[in-house]
């Protein structure tokens, strides 16, 4: 089954009057449950693709589906509402809520969703939390936590709201590389238990060898499928 | 709930926004409440000034009045011509029936008026022509004044053409005539058969020497016409100092305390009545004051007019006082005075009680005193002047602003008096005096019970000629006044007759609208020709002080708060700014627009909400502390203000809750446009490194 499909896209941003192509004519089909790395040199397109499959961004042509939707036919409250129930993001600088602390951050989807109760939030959220083994720093804040730590909370957030897919940009740019490691064994594991798509982009060749499948883009294309 | 956490968190998180936007919004809050509670108790103490002492709740007056009324005149300081409403009784009788929230109603009708109590010279020369009239004669009395009126006579010569000459221009000839008249008011022969000649020789020395005299004695006098029981009953906050009020039914006048002593009293003395209340009651000193020292050289420089109230054999007596006082050996009574008058810091309580016990006792120290009768003219709107004599029953104050010189500025006349004094003129009367004057070649004419609504036989007998002559003012006035004073009119002659407006009184002042509404109906239905206006109408420029307060404090508290928009719009813009990513973030992770939008505006709520609650805590102590112990009324202005000599200020949580709701409004204001911007932010925002 495809979770992610992207026909002929093309992505394309302006410098004033100047067009500088991301993305050139871009075909890609993900399926559920894939543990999928874009790889590529800086400024080759990941972030930008990862940005379209996110729907945090709209393509300047082509179709990009996410689950059976096109998101082009969405509205922006549509987009928002799919980004939550559907999507998870795990993001390079881990972009925590800096005045909440760990419990209230994996929380914060689930409060955006009002399908969901008081009991099963909470039960949730400590699920996540104990998953990523950081029971003991529930009421921590982010700039009390190592750089490890704030990514694993960014992956318990990533996934308290049980999303079909999780993009990750970059997660482990800004740890070391022992830290970086167990976040794709976490990760890994996740996917392997939960099922989750995983999309996440990278250029560190030691993360590149761990992936089952391996997409790498170059100038806005893809070059070589693994 | 995790909306009022963030909020509370992002207080501290972004403490720059949170203490700008605290310290403008503490800040507002505080001077929006104590400037609230300062105007309002103002405002409350200037109604008080007013409506306890002259104006009422309401004041009624003719439909056909030519100007705007103002109780306390127009900006020139005449009173308006407001034109006389008919008939009080009939205007009370049916308001009083009509209108249930009418507590009384108080007649009255107000004018300015003359009054020449005449010099020291004049004084004196009215008692040594009494005392050639007394049946038993005072040999030794009359010897005694004639010798003061020589002394006086002596010191005029220097006086006049050393302070008099200097002001108004004296031509060579009158010059010498002047010189020529005290010659012979001087000249041995003169006094050699005064006794014989007495009433030749006054006359000579009242017509030619006392007018010589320059002095301040004549008075003006700000009066208004009532019933004085009526009155007194009716302003609570009345009561009399000096003498009694009016007795019911009699002729006669009350004035200000504040009048009696600051225009009346002699003005040497009430400047140093002035020094010493300035020393000990405003604590400050003569070295330091320039009016103060000001007051000392008037007071040097007007001696005479203590030295001249001595009679020869007293003035010898305060010499040996004066000499041991001040430890000198001078011996002219005119440099010790000059001598003892020069007071500093240091001597000048002790010269103040020497004055009151040793000088004060022998002096005309009241130009007017209680229970004398004296001349009052007064010019009516028609052209003519009209005189009456007027005994003075008392003095009396508004309790708790009796130094307030608004609210005292009235002094009091008995209603048949003002309506004399008023001068109608109907087309008959007017016809009739024409005729009368003719025949008589008189100027000066005042009309007793001419507004009397009896019929026209009975008033042209009223206006007999022996009549008119009584009420015109000659220097023999006592004997005239025994004939008026001595009448004792009843309730019916005061109620039926003219007034020119009237003060009512409510029962429940709240209903002051609803009142007004009603009394313009009865006075539609009945034809009465009355309108009516509120207090604020009626105090003229001073009621609308009360607006002009309040739009100044409106404006003021509105500058505040516009500015406070600016600077808390930009403090949470740089908020904003600062969380751009962290807005991104939640939008890319499914956070509506609504939801930002509604968590940064409980922001800007708990903020303004906590912050204003703040500030009026802090004037809340502010107004507890400082409003409960009373604000001095530094001035006599301010008593008038204060409605008292203190302001107490009272907290108000409806003021509170009106200041917290601005607050509120103005950051949620302030918050809508950063609130709306945020809303903008994209979620892809959440993925760049800048914005």
């Amino acid at each position: 089954m495809k979770s992610i499909a992207l026909k002929d896209v093309v992505k394309n941003y302006y410098l004033g009057e100047v067009v500088v192509p991301a993305l050139k004519s871009v075909n890609l089909n993900i399926s559920s449950g894939e543990f999928t790395v874009i790889a590529g040199p800086s400024g080759s397109g990941k972030t930008t693709l990862l940005n379209l499959v996110g729907c945090v961004d709209t393509a300047t042509a082509g179709i990009v589906s996410v689950g059976d939707e096109d998101t082009a036919k969405l509205s922006e409250r549509k987009l928002t509402d799919l980004r939550l129930h559907t999507i998870g993001f795990i993001f390079q600088n881990f972009n925590l809520i800096s005045v909440l602390n760990v419990y209230d951050n994996v929380e914060f989807p689930l409060l955006l969703r009002t399908d969901i109760s008081k009991k099963e939030r909470r039960e949730r959220t400590l699920k996540f939390i104990s998953q990523v083994g950081l029971e003991g720093h529930m009421h921590h804040r982010p700039n009390e936590l190592s750089g490890g730590q704030r990514q694993r909370v960014a992956i318990a957030r990533a996934l308290v709201s049980s999303p079909k897919i999780v993009l990750a940009d970059e997660p482990t740019a800004n740890l070391d590389s022992v830290t970086g490691q167990k976040i794709i064994d976490l990760m890994k594991e996740i996917n392997e238990k939960e099922k989750t798509t995983f999309l996440f982009s990278t250029h560190d060749e030691k993360i590149i060898s761990h992936a089952r499948r391996v997409i790498r883009i170059l100038d806005g294309q893809i070059v070589t499928e693994q | 709930m995790i909306i009022i956490k963030m909020a509370l968190r992002n207080l501290f998180s972004h403490k720059m926004k949170t203490l700008i936007v605290g310290t403008v919004l503490i800040l507002g809050s505080f001077f929006a409440v104590v400037g609230v509670t300062f105007v309002f108790a103002i405002s409350e103490g200037m109604k008080n000034s007013l409506t306890h002492s002259i104006t009422g709740d309401l004041q009624i007056y003719s439909k056909l009045a030519k100007d705007k009324f103002s109780i306390f005149g127009d900006e020139n300081g005449s009173y308006p011509d407001i034109d006389y409403v008919e008939n009080f009784a009939t205007i009370k009788n049916i308001l009083e029936k009509e209108v249930s929230n009418i507590e009384a109603i108080v007649p009255m009708g107000g004018n300015f008026a003359m009054v020449n109590p005449g010099n020291i010279l004049d004084k004196k020369l009215e008692e040594l022509r009494q005392c050639f009239k007394e049946k038993i004669f005072d040999a030794a009395k009359i010897l005694e004044l004639k010798e003061h009126v020589h002394a006086i006579i002596l010191d005029i010569e220097a006086q006049f053409f050393n302070n008099t000459a200097s002001i108004v221009s004296v031509s060579a000839e009158d010059s010498a005539k002047v010189r020529a008249d005290l010659d012979t008011a001087r000249a041995e022969s003169f006094w050699k058969d005064f006794d014989a000649k007495f009433e030749r020789k006054i006359e000579f020395l009242s017509n030619k020497i006392a007018p010589l005299i320059f002095d301040d004695n004549v008075l003006y006098v700000s009066y208004m016409g009532t019933i004085p029981e009526t009155f007194a009953r009716s302003f609570s906050q009345f009561e009399i100092v000096k003498g009694t009020n009016i007795p019911p039914g009699h002729r006669g006048m009350v004035l200000t305390d504040r009048f009696y002593e600051e225009e009346v009293k002699h003005r040497v003395a009430r400047r140093l009545d002035k020094i010493k209340r300035s020393l000990l009651e405003d604590h400050e000193t003569i070295k330091g004051s320039k009016t103060l020292q000001d007051k000392i050289t008037s007071n040097i420089s007007q001696s005479a007019e203590v030295y001249n109230q001595l009679t020869p054999k007293r003035a010898e007596e305060i010499v040996v006082k004066l000499q041991a006082f001040l430890s000198s050996k001078e011996s002219d009574i005119k440099k010790l005075l000059e001598d003892f008058l020069k007071v500093d810091d240091a001597n000048f309580i002790s010269r103040y009680d020497f004055f009151y016990s040793e000088i004060a006792p022998y002096i005309v120290l009241y130009k007017v005193k209680v229970g004398e009768v004296f001349p009052i003219t007064t010019f009516s709107k028609y052209g003519t002047s009209h005189s009456l004599n007027i005994k003075v029953y008392g003095t009396y104050r508004f309790k708790s602003f009796e130094r307030s010189p608004i609210a005292t500025g009235f002094n009091l006349i008995d209603l048949m008096s003002f309506r004399d004094l008023f001068g109608l003129l109907t087309p008959e009367r007017k016809k009739e005096n024409s005729e009368m004057e003719a025949e008589m070649a008189l100027e000066d004419v005042s009309i007793s019970d001419m507004f009397k609504k009896s019929d026209s036989k009975k008033e042209s007998e009223g206006a007999s000629l022996s009549k008119l002559k009584s009420t015109v003012f000659t220097s023999g006035f006592k004997e005239d006044f025994a004939s008026q004073g001595d009448k004792v009119f009843s309730n019916a002659d005061l109620e039926n007759g003219i007034f020119l407006n009237a003060a009512i009184l409510l029962k429940n002042p709240a209903k002051m609208a609803a009142t007004m509404r009603a009394i313009d109906s009865v006075s539609e239905k009945e034809k009465l020709n009355i309108q009516v206006i509120d207090w604020k109408n009626a105090a003229g420029i001073i009621g609308q002080l009360i607006l002009f307060i309040r739009v100044l404090l409106f404006s003021f508290i509105g500058i505040v708060f516009g500015v406070s928009i600016f600077i808390i719009m930009n403090a949470f813009i740089m908020a904003m700014l600062e969380r751009y990513k962290e807005i991104g973030t939640m939008r890319a992770i499914g956070a509506q627009k609504q939801f930002v939008l509604s968590m940064l505006f409980f922001e800007v709520l708990i903020q303004s909400v906590f912050f204003a609650c703040l500030g009026i805590l802090l004037s809340w102590l502010v107004i507890v502390i400082v409003g409960g112990r009373g604000i001095p009324a530094w001035n006599d202005i301010a008593t008038f203000f204060f409605s008292g000599s203190r302001l107490y200020l009272f907290f108000d949580w409806w003021y509170a809750a009106g200041v917290l709701l601005l607050a509120v409004i103005v950051s949620a204001i302030a918050g809508l446009y950063p609130a709306y911007q945020a809303t903008k932010i994209p979620p892809v925002s959440a993925l760049g490194k800048t914005h």
